[in-house]
Formats: structure tokens, sequence, C-alpha cells
């Protein structure tokens, strides 16, 4: 083994000495911490939050002073009492279309999985469905609604098969891609590892696709309230959907809008139930 | 020594668009058991197809191979594999990806608990066996791909480029690694390489493989002795022995069958 020749160290050590030192850089003042999530806060939550109120202030004074018909556009103040006044039954109403969005969104997930999950494993199932589902995905299903009606007839069940028939599509096509997520070479590296076909789809090919089935979900929850109230509008004793109905036929237009509110905070919770979800898995699996 | 793999008259074809096109023409070679053997070539010359064929990934067009007498169909679970990419289960810690072959055997864990904190704490991974791929290096991925394939103690490991991903000085600081891992659990090993210097370093025999054909053109076998001092990479045997392989890669257009590239390769290295 030769011997390494030493390195001149020397005359590096040396040649650093005499660089000539540039000018003092300016010091930046810090930001503190604080400020910054003063700002943070100020433009995520503050400012949208300004802007409503600017929206409903601007409302409220607008149709009282044009005195505009209450049937027309009632003032934020008449909707918010209005909406006190009935409050037992917006509450009442509000619970069937909850639990049917619910059920359906869950019957939804499992059919819609199940589906995507055997369509996506034979490759022949895949070619001879695939076009079916996305013409399906593309037809305005609501426009069914009433095919439904004559099919499963009224009642609780039928507005679920509905629900559920408008939710479940997402679910397919995006449990579909998400299967064919997995990088290639794991595959093979999991087959080196002699792993039979169920270990690969359920160890390796399912976790790859939560995320792309999160948000499949996510499109299938609002659509799922979509059916519900859509199939209640139909032919409903009760719901969000049937007060809705029923206040217009009153021309009671307050009572809509108040419906219509609730309708959004159910909507917002189960989306964002979803939304919440999704982050505690992405974070697991992503 | 007996013979672990047993190489012959292996082809591989592929369909293209422009015709057939041979990945692999007619290998032959045996690999002993306890032997470390690397299979040396130019990107494109069909190594990586022929360690695929086999570790029973790809089937072949013509010849066959038998591992420990049974002919290669399918890929084994007394085969360890690494591939140029570590392949680690996102969502899964170091330790639980290095268990994830127990798993598929469906073997207790627990048997192999100690063995597998053991190669984690070989290869420099002592306090990461909690931590998730996306939060190491590389180089740390790629050390947790060997432990992956060490937890069975497999007779034979198989390595298509390991490092070649890696930055230089990573790769050899993961060439000394392997040949530590190695000279601990002595085992048959391949590994599929373009680097000349890696090849020699760690292997017992280096088989040269060239394009058009992509075959195996000469047998070479490394005269160090074993166990192997890193430091070797700095003699002049060693690069001597370098120079005569570059030589066989460059002027290596067909099998050689009289010896006569050998020689000229030899006069080549001897005169630079």
């Amino acid at each position: 083994m030769n011997a390494r020749e030493a390195a001149p160290v020397s005359k590096i050590t040396q040649s650093a000495a005499t660089v000539v030192p540039g000018p003092a850089k300016q010091q930046r003042r810090a930001v503190s911490p604080f400020k910054k999530n003063l700002k943070l806060v100020f433009e995520t939550s503050v400012l949208p939050l300004l802007v409503v109120a600017v929206i409903l202030f601007l409302w409220e004074v607008l149709t009282r002073n044009f005195k505009v018909p209450l049937t027309l556009l009632p003032p934020p103040s008449y909707i918010y009492t209005r909406m006190m006044e009935v409050w037992p039954v917006l509450m009442d109403q509000a619970v069937p279309t909850t639990v049917e969005s619910i059920v359906s969104f869950l019957a939804a997930i499992v059919i819609g999985i199940t589906l995507g999950s055997i369509l996506a494993s034979f490759r022949l199932l895949n070619a001879a469905f695939y076009p079916i589902i996305v013409f399906f995905q593309l037809i305005p299903k609501i426009a069914l609604a009433p095919l439904f009606v004559v099919w499963v007839g009224i009642g609780s069940q039928s507005r679920i098969e509905f629900a559920t028939f408008m939710a479940f599509f997402p679910i397919v096509v995006s449990t579909m891609a998400g299967l064919r997520a997995t990088p290639p070479e794991m595959l093979r590296m999991c087959k080196g590892l002699t792993a039979s076909g169920w270990q690969v789809f359920t160890l390796v090919r399912l976790p790859y696709a939560i995320p792309h089935i999160f948000s499949g979900m996510k499109v299938a929850i609002t659509l799922a309230i979509i059916g519900v109230i859509v199939a209640e509008f139909i032919s409903a004793p009760k719901g969000l959907g049937y007060l809705i109905v029923f206040a217009s036929s009153q021309a009671d237009t307050a009572l809509i809008m108040a419906a219509i509110l609730v309708l959004c905070v159910v909507g917002l919770i189960l989306y964002g139930t979803v939304a919440l979800l999704e982050r505690i898995c992405i974070r697991r699996y992503g | 020594m007996s013979k672990h793999l047993e190489v012959w008259n292996a082809s591989k074809v592929y369909e293209t668009d422009s015709g057939p096109v041979n990945a692999v023409s007619s290998a032959s070679f045996n690999i002993n058991s306890g032997e470390f053997v690397s299979i040396l070539g130019p990107s494109g010359c069909g190594k990586s197809t022929l360690m695929m064929m086999m570790a029973g990934l790809e089937s072949l067009s013509d010849g066959s191979m038998i591992n420990q007498g049974k002919e290669i169909t399918e890929p084994r679970a007394d085969v360890g594999l690494i591939f140029q990419e570590a392949l680690l289960l996102p969502w899964l810690s170091v330790y639980d990806n290095v268990m994830f072959p127990v798993k598929i055997l469906k073997r207790s864990i627990k048997d192999y608990d100690a063995r597998a904190k053991q190669l984690l704490n070989m290869v420099g991974l002592t306090d990461f066996h909690h931590k998730r791929p996306s939060e190491l290096s590389g180089g740390m991925r790629q050390r947790v791909a060997i432990c992956r394939s060490l937890i069975l103690d497999p007779p034979l490991l198989m390595m298509d480029e390991p490092f070649s991903a890696l930055d230089a000085i990573t790769r050899d600081e993961m060439n000394v690694a392997l040949l530590d891992i190695w000279q601990n659990n002595p085992k048959t090993g391949v590994l599929i390489t373009h680097s000349i210097r890696e090849a020699v370093l760690l292997s017992d025999r280096i088989l040269v493989m060239t394009r058009r054909p992509s075959t195996v053109v000469c047998d070479v076998k490394v005269p160090f002795e074993r166990p192997r001092d890193p430091r070797i990479v700095e003699s002049a045997e060693f690069n001597e022995l370098c120079s005569e392989i570059r030589g066989y890669i460059e002027s290596g257009y067909g099998a050689d069958e009289g010896n006569e590239l050998r020689a000229a390769a030899k006069a080549m290295a001897s005169t630079e």
C-alpha cells in the first residue's frame, strides 16, 4: 500500500488568513412569533368573517330601506326570528335528513369500495364495466330521481337507495384509481417476497389507495345529502327537503332560508367529519 | 464447494414494436455456495434482466436456471432481494418494514424481534426503529432494505445495483458496510453492478457482461484474501485488476473463445 502524500494543509490555511473581510451585513429585525400568528389568524379567519359581516349588514340595511317584500328576500334579522320561532320543528326535520344522508353515505362506501376493488382486480371486468361507470358519472343522476320513485317507491328506504346510488359512483372510480396507484416496483418487490394476491391487496394496494378513496368519499358525502334532499323534494312527509317544499308552498321565504341554513350546517358538519378522518388517515398512510 | 445456482444457456427475448430484442443471449455460469459473485457490465447489457430471471420474477425464453437443485419458476422465500430503490412501505416504521417478510410468511414476529434489532444496530440505525421512511435519507432507506432482505437469513442474497441511486460518498460507505455485513453473515451473494471498483472490492468472482450480444464474456477470479480490508482499494494490485477488467468490457464485443481478448486487455493494462 502506497503511503499517501500529506496534503499541503498549511498552504490552505495561510491563504484563508489573508482574505479581506467584506462589508458588515445589515441585521434584519426578526418578526416575533406572536405577530406572525396574529397575521395568520387575521388572514384566514377574521378577514372572511369581516366580509360576511359586511354582506349581512348590507343585506339587512338594503332590504329594509327599499322595503323589499318579505316573500321575495327577507332581511337576516327576520330570518333569524322566524328560525327561532320554528326551531323545534327545524331540529325535528333535520334528524331524518341527517340520518338518511349518513346511512346512504356508509352504504355507498361499502358498495363502492367492494365494487371498485373487484373491478380493479380483474382486467376483463375492468375493461367491461369501466366505460359504463364513467358514463353514469357524467349523466345528471338527479334526473333519475322520479324514475327511482317509480321503481322503489317512496319512503325512507327508497330515499336511502336513491342517495346511495348517487353517492357510490365517485367511490368506485376513486377506489379503482387508487388501487392503480401502487408503484409497479413495489408490487415486484412483494412478488419477490412470495406474497399472495390477497396479502398484496390488503397490505400494500389498499393503503396506497386510501388518499384517492378519501377524495371520492368527500364527493360522495355531498352527493348523498343532495340525493336525500332531492328525494324529499319529490315525495316525503318529513325532512329538511320536505320542509323547504312546504315552506315554498306557503310562500314562507324566511322559512325556506332558515331550512337551507340548517341544511348547510348539517352538510358542513358531515363533510368536515370526513375531511377530519382524511387528515388522520393521510397522516398514518400518507 | 457445492453449486448454489446453475445457469445454462439462459436467454430472454422481448417482443417489441420494432422487432424482437435480445435482452440476454445464452448466458451460462455457475455460482457456488458461499461465494460472492458480481455480474458487471455497462447499462443495457441485460444484467438486471438476468437477475430478475434468477429471482424467479421473469420467465426465461430459452435455457434453464437451477437453484439448489430445483428449477427456478417463481420467487422463493429463501432468496433475499435488494433492488435499486429501497421500496419501503411509507406508512410502516423502519422496524415494521424490516418485519414485513416475516408478516408475509405468517411467522411469529416475536421470534424475529431480536434479529431485527440486531440487524438494524449492525447497519447503524439503532435510534431509528420507529422512524418512517420519509424521515430517512436515501442511504439509510437502502440500509433498511438490506436488513429486510436479511431478516429471514436466506442462504442466497441477490442485489440489483443497490447503491446506484446514492451519491458517491454514501455509495463508498455502503460498500464498506456491505462488505462488513457479508463477512459477518456469510451466504451466497450475487451483486449486479456497473462499478468495476465495487465489484472488485466485494466479490470472489466477477462475471463480465457486454451488450450486443448480451452475454457473459468472461469469469474473473478476484485473488484478494478474505476477510477483506476496505483499504485494498488503494493498492496497486487492486487497480491493475480494475484496469484489466475495464479492458475486457471495452474490447469484449463477443464471447471470448480463444482468450485473445483477455491477453490483449492484459497487455493494455500492463502498459498503463
